[in-house]
């Protein structure tokens, strides 16, 4: 049997479908109801509350815990306030990425960092001669994630107190019904949200407060399916999707740096040490090979494609996962591939995150990409776009 | 102070390359820890007036190269080869001794066996022409069997001239002989069960193997690199014992303009912005280059004197692997007279005792001793292989008194219950029991005993786990995989880093090997030059 | 010769083991007269079913499949000629604290299983796995390939050379570091590296050690950690299978092959000598005095008694003979087969369960599994030996009667050269072990015994002719493998003798159930041209 949350006796009876995927071992809702529609549009228009138990969670904590992690990610964990969360990768000694997460400065000496993978090892593998203590506490540690325009109002409700001070990316305690609770306000949806982290024991009763408070502001349990389409519209990398581990990867094509990631701006190269520094600092010098962008796909060419066929156009329901070709505008030469994509109900566009050669990285570069049309490859015009294509003001306000 | 370059460690590998730096121009610092130079190779007083090899019975092979460039002849060390080899106990109660000179000896062995009598020529021989071609490709880095420059892939070239230069069957027999267990081999050419155990034992020399493990004949082939034809067992002998070596070397390093500090302890390596700046004694003082070369084992080097945070993790890893395992408790006698050896039958001839003394009776007593260590503990009745240094070298006992040294393998580094007084004294204890099968009444006339176990070793040393050769001798520990790939030609992923000790190839024992290939790789190197 | 017979083929082929028959199949196949002479009234060697207590059907000696060349089973049909097999899901070793380590297809639930073990070991085995699927690959076309000489300077051995170099410098540099320790390593060293849990450790190096005169602490079994690994890359099934109807089967589909492709199977026919004149080989002579003549004879025996007792030492060079004799051959595992009335109840996982449709591995620790060596090291065999158990007919229930099942033991270690030889009271000695040790583990199996079939190596040899009953014709150590494996020179299926080729598992890439050698033999001879 795979494994099931600690919010499972909440959820399974909310799933109409029995509608279930696997991450990381564990069962959780693709969607609660038939469609996903009304959970997608919650994460915009309401508030979506989502199971994000499967993450990977480790406690760091000692008078080296800041010296450990800034060895392992990118980003200057030293130099991070207690209450602040930075989202960075992290890249073995090639300066390849092995995952992606965030790191919470829970006190001065204590950090919770979060990863898709499990990382114990390779922290243990970090941590010689420090004075750490790594703990997993992914199996002890419940999370929820609060996501959307009212999320703040509901959250609010539920913690019964003030939430305006706590900006983005910075994190807060509380109670919720008695229950201990650490608040992030990060999220997967590049929307305004907050993530929710608690003992697995009070899991449950978290749930419930918040469903009572979300109530009349129009929460919504919300699966992984509504979340994959904010989450590139949100311009946000998943892992084995749009980039493989290079712990998993079997050739070094497959694997990415962070630069050709697009993600220049969590490396902090003025630290002395991390994994991967030298590499990728003279990655910079001589400039990626690769860059990750968003690929908007045209409309009135996709519309031709299907009416030449005599058809009009359909597009995806969900978000999909799967290699798509990218070509230059002429159409000649592949020049990239697209990971994810979806159609943005919000945005009315045709949206995809796709790796592109550095030279056709820069916005409004006009490419290709493959549509298969009744079992036929075709090409439809599409052009680079800065990310993320949706990034409302209250997002960071 | 500023240097051209540090070297840790006043070993003899230290000292090698400290004096080919600084005879390329260099200017060079020697940081030992100890008192005394020499690193393993060192002659020590271990109870009034006794003198003996502390760790290693054999110097090792230094190539004639360094021997000619650093003129260590005229430094005073020139050694000669011991007259006898193996001299083990047979079953009438009688010893046999092998002389280097191979007609006697298979004369000798004809009384055990015409057969093995036959074949000892032929096996001497086998075993120049294979050590023979080991000692090629020890004088050349290690082959980087991912050759892409022109130049490495011209030294491969020219050593796989080399080893066709050793002719079909010869290569056969190399490349068959060296993954296979030393049991295996000397099955193929031996039946008595004496000898086959008494050579069995120059196949598992300070290596946590047992005679039926593959690579044995490796480590039996190693051994015998540099030694003439016939010289089966045979060792190095210099008055005044092993320790002769490194004062030679430190007289010529001095000679070429090396600074030798003594109780110099470094205590850590200094990095800057990527690159060494130097080294911060235990002491306190800073001295600065940006050169540095460890000739301290790779476990050493890497885990106890630089942060971690600049090595990939990964490596450090594949540094933590590395096999150390010191198999061998040194036992050194101080005896008040030369002791009467026999076997039962009459009294073993003087000249008998002049060999290195191999007392296992049988190849599976000496695994059986293996078996031990390799559970976690320490043979009860280990294998045995003595000296009595002072028969060829009388000052280094007073007297009429002599000196009995003693290879006792094999020992886990951690035994189960851990090492304790009581531990250490059982273990001498069987060391003395198995001395006294061959040597009545030892325990009569022996006035002291030094035991020196591998955690003893190792605080003496700063050789990790009490491995004197800085890491077992292995296949997988050899060439280009030693100690690791990433440092197979002794410069490390951190620039300026630089490996020469017993870790890197060849090592394993060799006498300055290693210190004169890092020495000319870092001289070679065009950020250095 | 009163009363015997001279017959003409094309090609004899000696011994109708898998090899053999694989041979056979492709020599017919190319239009060859071929005859395959089989001692024993059934074909297969060591892969063959027999139906040992009425309704209970055994896979008397080698008992799972893994390594059968994707390209046989393609270019002989064997699926047409009746070969299906049938997926092993899992392992689960069981510990003396009453836990168990296991296994299973599943990723996910592996991971879990991992976990509860050590979270750092349930990291590296994904890691690991990758590795080990490198390694893999890497050496995959090297088992298809005839191995060159590297000390010929012929064109044939420079161009294999530089393929074979091709193949390894397409790994990366830290592949190739990896696939060079596992060569020289010892498995136990090698897993060291990688994990902590004692128990995972053991179970896999008992992969490590099977049909080798090792322990997992002997340098080289890593070697054989990765030659088992091998079957698990084609995908088709993930590690091991059974040929439904046991590894006869196997055996059968390739008989019935090689018969529609125009082979003539002879059972009964025990060969007495090769007959050679002038260096060439001239045919055999059965037993029975028939005499059979061909310009090629193909040995699938092994090598010791292929040349020293079916030919004279006279017919053939010093050295070679010196190195067949020096051929380390070794048997170390013996075999229980059971036919039980119901299926053991392991403590660990009472009940019948979904363990039962893989293996199980007595390995509790690292200590045991060596401890059984030293047993063997000393000529006994082990008084607690390693076991690989597993129950044929709960994957395919027509190997034993309805509610009924057999479970297959191979057992290690028992040496071919026990002190003293082995004996009636030996082999019953042996067989007391091994159900003292599963007793341990799962205490009903006593009771549930209906009939114990024990197979020490002696027997297996007395049975299939086996050199030693080792069932791989030679140790997998690394100075007997590839160009070194029968004898170096000869390890191209050409023998000194003109027109004599051998095509056993003493060549190369070795043992297992395999048939690359008896393809790649039939390839050779049809090169050399000779008919």
């Amino acid at each position: 049997m795979l494994r099931t949350t600690p919010l499972h006796d909440r959820t399974a009876p909310l799933n109409q479908g029995r509608n279930w995927r696997r991450w990381a071992g564990f069962t959780v809702a693709s969607s609660y109801e038939l469609s996903h529609d009304r959970e997608y549009f919650a994460i915009r228009n309401s508030a979506a509350l989502l199971d994000v138990s499967p993450l990977f969670k480790y406690h760091i904590a000692g008078r080296d815990a800041a010296r450990l992690l800034d060895r392992v990610v990118t980003r200057d964990v030293g130099r991070t306030q207690v209450g602040q969360v930075l989202y960075t990768p992290w890249c073995d000694a090639r300066g390849k990425v092995i995952d992606d997460g965030t790191v919470a400065r829970l006190a001065e000496h204590s950090f919770r960092l979060t990863s898709a993978e499990p990382n114990l090892r390779w922290l243990g593998d970090n941590a010689r001669r420090l004075d750490v203590r790594i703990e997993d506490v992914s199996d002890r540690t419940a999370a929820l994630a609060l996501q959307g325009p009212s999320a703040r109002v509901i959250l609010e409700r539920a913690v019964e107190r003030d939430l305006a001070a706590v900006q983005y990316f910075r994190l807060t305690t509380g109670q919720v019904r008695g229950r201990d609770v650490t608040i992030t306000r990060t999220g997967y949806t590049g929307d305004l949200g907050y993530e929710i982290w608690m003992d697995a024991t009070d899991a449950i009763a978290v749930w419930d407060a918040l469903i009572e408070a979300g109530t009349p502001y129009g929460i919504v349990p919300c699966g992984i399916l509504a979340l994959d389409m904010a989450r590139i519209e949100a311009g946000l990398l998943l892992l084995d999707v749009d980039y493989v581990s290079s712990n998993q990867a079997l050739i070094d094509a497959q694997m990415s740096t962070p630069l050709e990631l697009s993600l220049d701006w969590t490396v902090a190269f003025d630290k002395p040490q991390f994994n991967g520094r030298l590499p990728i600092r003279a990655e910079r010098e001589r400039g990626p090979e690769w860059r990750f962008v968003g690929v908007e796909v045209d409309w009135v060419s996709l519309e031709d494609v299907f009416t030449s066929l005599g058809l009009a156009p359909r597009l995806p329901t969900q978000a999909w996962r799967t290699s798509v070709p990218l070509y230059d505008a002429n159409g000649i030469e592949q020049i990239g591939y697209a990971t994810s994509g979806c159609w943005s109900p919000l945005l009315k566009k045709y949206l995809t995150l796709a790796h592109v050669e550095a030279r056709y990285s820069s916005p409004d570069t006009p490419l290709q990409i493959e549509v298969t049309v009744e079992h036929r490859r075709r090409r439809a015009q599409a052009a680079v776009r800065r990310l993320p294509f949706f990034n409302p003001e209250r997002k960071r306000a | 102070m500023t240097y051209d370059a540090i070297v840790i460690g006043g070993g003899v590998n230290g000292l090698v390359a400290a004096s080919y730096l600084a005879k390329g121009g260099k200017r060079v610092v020697v940081c030992e820890r100890r008192e005394s130079l020499g690193g393993v190779s060192v002659t020590e007083e271990f109870h009034p007036g006794f003198r003996a090899n502390t760790a290693v019975d054999d110097a090792g092979w230094v190539p004639e190269r360094v021997m000619r460039d650093l003129a260590l002849a005229r430094h005073g060390y020139t050694p000669a080869f011991a007259a006898s080899g193996l001299t083990f106990p047979v079953d009438d109660g009688t010893a046999v001794s092998l002389p280097a000179n191979v007609g006697e000896a298979a004369s000798i062995l004809h009384r055990l066996s015409p057969a093995d009598a036959a074949r000892w020529p032929a096996f001497c021989a086998m075993v120049e022409r294979l050590s023979g071609f080991l000692a090629v490709l020890y004088e050349a880095p290690a082959p980087d069997v991912h050759a892409r420059s022109m130049s490495d892939i011209l030294t491969m070239m020219s050593l796989g001239r080399r080893v066709r230069g050793l002719g079909k069957r010869g290569m056969i027999d190399l490349l068959r002989t060296i993954p296979m267990p030393v049991s295996d081999l000397l099955d193929e050419w031996f039946e008595h069960p004496g000898l086959k155990a008494a050579l069995s034992l120059l196949g598992v020399l300070n290596v946590q193997h047992g005679p039926y493990s593959g690579g044995t004949s490796l480590v039996f082939l190693h051994r015998h690199v540099g030694l003439p034809e016939g010289h089966i067992g045979g060792r190095r002998m210099t008055p005044g014992g092993v320790g002769r070596l490194p004062l030679a070397l430190a007289a010529a390093a001095r000679a070429a303009g090396v600074d030798v500090l003594t109780r110099s302890e470094v205590a850590e390596i200094v990095v800057e912005r990527d690159r060494v700046a130097g080294v911060r004694l235990s002491r306190g003082d800073v001295l600065s280059a940006a050169t540095i070369v460890s000739s301290a084992d790779p476990r050493r080097t890497f885990g106890t004197m630089i942060d971690p945070g600049w090595f990939d993790p990964g490596m450090l890893n594949a540094i933590d692997n590395i096999r150390m395992r010191g198999p061998a408790t040194r036992l050194h006698l101080a005896l008040s007279e030369l002791p009467a050896f026999s076997s039962g039958g009459s009294q073993w001839p003087v000249e008998a005792l002049r060999g290195w003394i191999a007392l296992p009776r049988s190849v599976e007593e000496v695994e059986r001793a293996y078996d031990a260590a390799k559970h976690g503990g320490i043979a009860a009745q280990p294998a045995i292989l003595a000296t009595i240094p002072t028969l060829d070298d009388p000052s280094l006992a007073p007297t009429g008194a002599h000196v009995l040294s003693v290879q006792s393998q094999y020992t886990a580094y951690a035994p189960d219950g851990g090492w304790t007084e009581a531990v250490r004294a059982a273990m001498s204890n069987a060391v003395l029991d198995g001395l006294t099968r061959v040597a009545p009444r030892i325990r009569d006339i022996v006035q002291h005993v030094q035991v020196l176990a591998p955690p003893d070793l190792e605080a003496r040393f700063g050789v990790t786990e009490g491995s004197v050769l800085h890491g077992e001798l292995a296949l997988d520990q050899y060439l280009f995989m030693r100690p690791i790939p990433e440092c197979a030609r002794h410069a490390t992923p951190l620039e300026g880093l630089w490996l020469c000790g017993s870790g890197t190839h060849p090592g394993a024992g060799t006498a300055g090997a290693s210190g004169v290939l890092a020495a000319r790789a870092i001289l070679s190197n065009r950020r250095n030059a | 010769m009163t009363g015997s017979t001279r017959e003409r083929y094309d090609a004899v082929v000696i011994g109708g083991g898998h090899n053999g028959l694989v041979n056979a199949a492709y020599l017919a196949r190319a239009g060859r007269k071929v005859v395959v002479l089989e001692r024993r009234h059934v074909v297969g060697g060591a892969a063959v079913t027999e139906e040992v207590v009425p309704g209970f059907r055994f896979s008397v000696f080698s008992y799972v499949v893994s390594l059968l060349r994707p390209e046989i089973i393609r270019d002989l049909e064997l699926p047409r000629h009746g070969l299906e097999i049938l997926p092993l899901e899992s392992t689960i070793t069981p510990m003396f604290n009453g836990d168990y380590l296991g296994t299973w297809a599943d990723h996910d639930q592996t991971r879990q299983e991992l976990v509860r073990h050590s979270r750092r070991d349930a990291e590296a085995y994904d890691t690991y796995g990758r590795l080990m699927h490198h390694m893999a690959m890497a050496v995959k076309p090297i088992l298809a390939m005839v191995p060159p000489d590297p000390t010929s300077l012929a064109p044939s051995d420079l161009r294999g050379m530089l393929k074979f170099g091709r193949t390894f410098r397409s790994l990366s540099r830290t592949h190739f570091h990896a696939l060079y320790k596992l060569m020289t390593m010892s498995s136990g060293d090698f897993l060291d590296e990688w994990f902590e849990t004692d128990v995972l450790k053991a179970t896999k190096s008992a992969s490590g050690i099977i049909g080798t005169f090792m322990g997992p602490r002997t340098p080289g079994s890593a070697y054989v950690l990765l030659h088992h690994y091998m079957g698990e890359i084609d995908g088709a099934f993930r590690a091991w299978g059974f040929a439904k109807g046991g590894t006869g089967a196997i055996s059968t589909a390739i008989a019935n092959a090689a018969r529609a492709a125009g082979a003539e199977i002879r059972l009964n026919a025990p060969v007495s000598r090769i007959t050679t004149s002038n260096g060439r080989v001239t045919g055999v002579v059965l037993e029975n005095g028939d005499q059979l003549q061909a310009n090629v004879v193909v040995t699938s025996l092994d090598p010791k008694r292929s040349f020293l007792a079916l030919m004279s030492e006279d017919e053939l060079p010093d050295e070679f003979v010196q190195d067949i004799r020096r051929y380390r051959i070794r048997g170390s595992s013996g075999k229980v087969n059971l036919a039980l009335h119901e299926l053991p109840d392991f403590t660990c996982l009472p009940g019948v369960g979904a363990h039962h449709r893989g293996a199980v591995s007595i390995s509790p620790s690292m200590r045991y599994v060596e401890t059984a060596f030293d047993d063997a090291k000393y000529g006994d065999f082990s008084r607690k030996p390693y076991m690989d158990i597993v129950f044929p007919s709960v994957i395919d229930p027509q190997m034993a009667p309805p509610g009924k099942h057999v479970m297959s033991v191979f057992v290690q270690y028992a040496p071919s050269n026990i002190r003293g030889g082995w004996d009636a009271a030996k082999r019953e000695a042996f067989g007391d072990a091994v159900i003292d040790a599963i007793e341990v583990f799962a205490p009903n199996i006593r009771g549930a015994i209906m009939h114990r079939q024990v197979l020490t190596p002696q027997d297996i040899e007395d049975i299939t002719g086996l050199t030693e009953g080792n069932i791989f014709q030679g140790e997998l150590a690394l100075h007997q493998l590839f160009f070194l494996r029968p004898a170096p020179g000869w390890a191209k299926f050409r023998t000194p003798v003109r027109g004599l080729y051998q095509c056993g598992s003493a060549t190369h890439p070795g043992g297992g159930i395999m048939g690359a050698g008896g393809r790649l033999a039939a390839i050779e001879i049809r090169r050399d041209g000779v008919r």
